[in-house]
């Protein structure tokens, strides 16, 4: 167990520096350098090659590229070139607050997927089955911002009783009500979109493991069917939804650019978003490198966690 | 020339769009720019709060070193200028004691000298006075080599700044620089007392430029929550007595325009700026909102590369501005938001000329003129000069939906004319950092911002081997550069008014780009916030200072 932990680790240094090379050669690529952005458009060609000298973009690629791991491997993310600021300081302000979005986002999906799942894979009453369908296709396929927009609209506009964006009252920052009201809105309208997804791969899992041959056994054998469902089914029907759980690490610092936008949540999706379009290099790779990191150990926490739920795939 | 970085953020969401058909004038008439009145004004009181929505995050709240409009605005709100300048698009003294003019003797007769007399017994934030070494320091630091301060134009031609004494700044100029008073607007002084013996470069990441504390304007820095508001509060020491008149104003970052519009209607935001057209109509049914249009004086451009051999040709670029319908652009498709533009210099300027063709729509005289060029339509109705083909891409920055309904209109009757073009989306940093500094483009579509002083028409048009700022269009026309280079070496307003009519009009009958239409700067007002005041060619809030609550 504890060598497959090292070999995995070993495994993923590797795998993130290719990650950070092809980050780094994309960031390249992209048309419009920042020294031109920076420099603005009353710049002279003189001022172009100082903000292109003092961004540190003057330099050939591969130069950049070292620099910026050796400062990395130093513990040095770099400055910011829209905020003038330490990158760690950047990300630092708006990490908790997409990390408490994205997880009360994912408490609540797995929370009601996992039954809503189970629900329309066992109920023999059509109109459950029927609506559950209807249910997880709309959730999949309504876009968020528009479910967004209509939750502010409806809640917040026209009934008045939840907040219309943000993260807090100004000057009740420390009132949980109030935040919790904020928190609503967005973790809901974000959870609707897994709920939806995962309780179909629940769905469609557990009706494959229904038809296995051991569930038939502990049928026969005389056992209540919600002791067969809850012991036996469901405990193997979860497998996928693990994977999929484990995939959603990196989305859990990511965040949600639309839903951000939308609920004016200060988050790293609008951190994201804002730092593409003013091609804000050292917050764009530090942030796609903590994302990278959680895939990787998303991947693994899965791995690990198949072992738990499924003996047979235990490892050694 | 900060106007021209307004980036207006927002995805066009679904919700706005089916709100309003595209040409469907709104049911209540709307209000007529420049024709918008402020709010009544009773008897300004002190107190109350008021929160501001931004649709974008400012960065470093220092001028020269930000490219966004909202970062010098809350700047300004919380540092100062020397002077401001006012609704009227007239320069007003703040920090300093009187805008210098070679009337009142602050500038020398032969324009090379600037006097700034600075207002006595002005504090900092903490108390420290403000004196001349400050806006020495200011200037320092904007030449300074390791400081990444924008284009420098003009602060380059400074010679030497002498400090006489503790409320006397004196600039001494190279070359005469006519727009040197709508520089100095944007730039907040810094407290040499704090910053002063930081290593340049390590200036731009001192927590200073995050704060501005201490700032010497009407509002004191309290906190920033990136991402989520800033917080000012009352500065009781401003130099003005009795103001400001709020406790406190915040200032909510909303990048999303619809929530923005929500939180205007429940009351969570007070007043917003550079509102975009498509949600007038949404904030005219609210009636605790008033809604204030000004003309801004920047225009929608079509940037023309007139490198391109096709677009070289006076002719094409005289039938593009012919071929298309401004007045039905501005009166149907906008439904009349907007005025039509067609020249740079905006009508409320001294230095407007009326004396120019505007370009009535006439598709006959358009199409005459190709065939003159010597493009002939071809078999798909596209006109062809050789294996020359008047097909274009037109640049767009992607994200408003408005720009392409304007596009695409323009784009039907340039084609009834032989042009076709299509749209190419964008993002900014594209558009600004790639496509038109280095010519990469054969039309573009934006915003471009200008000074209150007409010398920023150099920047536009004079020959690229004179090193303008702005000619993303590479024109050159030697004659124009004389008369553009006459006309900003005198301070005599009488004489440049004539070189500038004369400019005027010659690019005007060799117009190197298309001009479509003024800006509209559309601000909605809580009507509880009294005294707000537009800025049609400076920075909102300039006069946050006077704005009150009622109750």
């Amino acid at each position: 167990m504890n060598r497959y932990l090292i070999r995995r680790t070993l495994l993923a240094i590797p795998t993130l520096l290719v990650v950070s090379v092809l980050l780094f050669g994309l960031l390249q690529l992209a048309p419009g350098g920042p020294a031109a952005l920076y420099a603005g458009p009353d710049a002279g060609p003189e001022d172009l090659e100082r903000i292109s000298r003092l961004l540190g973009t003057d330099q050939p690629a591969p130069v950049q590229y070292l620099r910026w791991l050796g400062g990395v491997l130093r513990g040095d993310w770099g400055i910011s070139f829209r905020y003038r600021e330490p990158v760690v300081g950047v990300l630092a302000g708006r990490l908790p607050n997409t990390v408490q979005l994205m997880a009360a986002a994912l408490l609540i999906a797995l929370l009601l997927s996992v039954p809503f799942g189970v629900v329309s894979a066992v109920s023999r009453w059509r109109p459950v089955q029927y609506l559950a369908s209807i249910a997880a296709m709309l959730g999949v396929s309504i876009p968020t911002f528009w479910l967004g927009m209509m939750v502010l609209l409806v809640f917040s506009v026209r009934l008045r009783i939840l907040p219309s964006g943000g993260m807090a009252t100004i000057g009740l920052e420390h009132d949980p009500v109030d935040r919790i009201l904020h928190l609503i809105g967005p973790a809901s309208v974000l959870a609707t979109m897994y709920i939806a997804a995962w309780s179909r791969y629940v769905r469609s899992s557990l009706l494959e493991v229904l038809h296995q041959d051991y569930i038939r056994l502990a049928r026969a054998k005389g056992l209540s069917e919600w002791t067969v469902l809850t012991q036996h089914a469901l405990r193997n029907a979860l497998l996928p939804l693990v994977t999929l759980i484990g995939l959603q690490g990196s989305s859990l610092v990511g965040g949600a650019m639309i839903t951000e936008v939308v609920f004016a949540w200060p988050g790293m999706g609008r951190l994201l978003a804002e730092a593409l379009s003013s091609r804000d290099y050292p917050v764009l790779m530090a942030a796609f490198m903590i994302m990278a990191v959680l895939t990787v150990l998303g991947n693994l926490l899965a791995d690990l966690a198949y072992g738990w739920v499924d003996p047979r795939i235990r490892l050694s | 020339m900060w106007t021209r970085r307004r980036f207006i953020g927002g995805i066009m969401l679904l919700g706005a769009g089916a709100a309003l058909g595209a040409c469907t004038p709104s049911p209540q008439a709307p209000q007529q720019p420049g024709a918008a009145t402020p709010p009544a004004t009773g008897q300004p009181r002190r107190g109350g709060q008021v929160t501001v929505g931004l649709h974008q995050e400012p960065d470093r709240l220092w001028g020269p070193i930000t490219g966004l409009t909202v970062a010098q605005e809350v700047a300004d709100l919380i540092n100062e200028p020397l002077i401001r300048i006012n609704e009227n698009q007239e320069y007003i003294p703040a920090l300093a004691e009187q805008v210098p003019t070679v009337e009142n003797g602050l500038i020398s007769r032969d324009g090379l000298t600037w006097t700034f007399k600075l207002r006595r017994g002005i504090k900092w934030h903490d108390g420290r006075p403000f004196t001349s070494k400050d806006v020495l320091f200011t200037y320092q630091t904007i030449m300074h080599p390791d400081v990444p301060v924008r284009g420098r134009v003009g602060w380059n031609q400074i010679e030497s700044v002498d400090l006489p004494d503790d409320y006397t700044v004196v600039f001494k100029f190279k070359t005469l620089d006519a727009a040197f008073l709508d520089r100095v607007a944007i730039v907040t002084i810094l407290p040499q007392h704090v910053l002063g013996n930081v290593p340049p470069k390590d200036l731009a990441t001192h927590e200073w430029f995050r704060t501005n504390r201490p700032g010497l304007g009407p509002f004191r820095f309290v906190e920033w929550r990136p991402g989520n508001y800033i917080m000012v509060e009352r500065n009781p020491e401003y130099y003005l007595s009795d103001k400001p008149y709020l406790d406190r104003i915040v200032i909510k970052i909303i990048t999303d325009a619809n929530t923005l519009t929500n939180q205007l209607e429940t009351g969570e935001v007070d007043i917003r700026f550079r509102m975009l057209n498509d949600q007038v109509p949404i904030v005219q049914r609210m009636s605790h909102i008033q809604l204030i249009t000004t003309n801004a004086t920047s225009p929608w451009i079509i940037w023309v590369n007139n490198q391109d051999p096709r677009l070289a040709d006076r002719r094409v670029r005289l039938a593009l501005n012919y071929g298309f319908d401004r007045k039905a652009l501005t009166g149907t498709v906008l439904r009349g938001l907007v005025q039509p533009a067609w020249s740079l210099i905006p009508p409320s300027s001294w230095a407007y000329s009326d004396d120019i063709d505007k370009f009535d729509y006439n598709p006959q005289k358009a199409r005459q003129l190709l065939d003159e060029a010597g493009f002939r339509p071809g078999p798909d109705g596209i006109r062809v000069r050789g294996d020359q083909r008047l097909s274009f891409e037109i640049l767009n920055i992607a994200g408003e939906q408005e720009r392409v309904q304007i596009l695409s209109f323009i784009s039907s009757q340039w084609k009834e004319i032989g042009i076709e073009t299509r749209i190419k989306n964008v993002d900014v940093a594209t558009m600004w950092g790639n496509a038109l500094p280095r010519g990469q483009y054969e039309m573009a579509y934006s915003y471009t911002g200008r000074y209150v002083d007409p010398a920023d028409l150099a920047q536009h048009y004079l020959c690229p081997e004179k090193n303008p700022t702005t000619n993303w269009g590479r024109y050159c026309n030697p004659q124009l550069d004389e008369i553009l280079l006459k006309a900003q070496a005198t301070l005599d307003r009488q004489q440049r008014k004539s070189l500038y009519a004369q400019a005027l009009k010659m690019i005007n009958q060799d117009p190197a780009y298309v001009f479509l239409a003024w800006r509209a700067d559309h601000t909605p007002v809580n009507k509880r916030l009294k005294g707000y005041k537009p800025a049609p060619a400076y920075l909102e809030m300039w006069n946050a200072a006077e704005w009150w609550v009622e109750q």
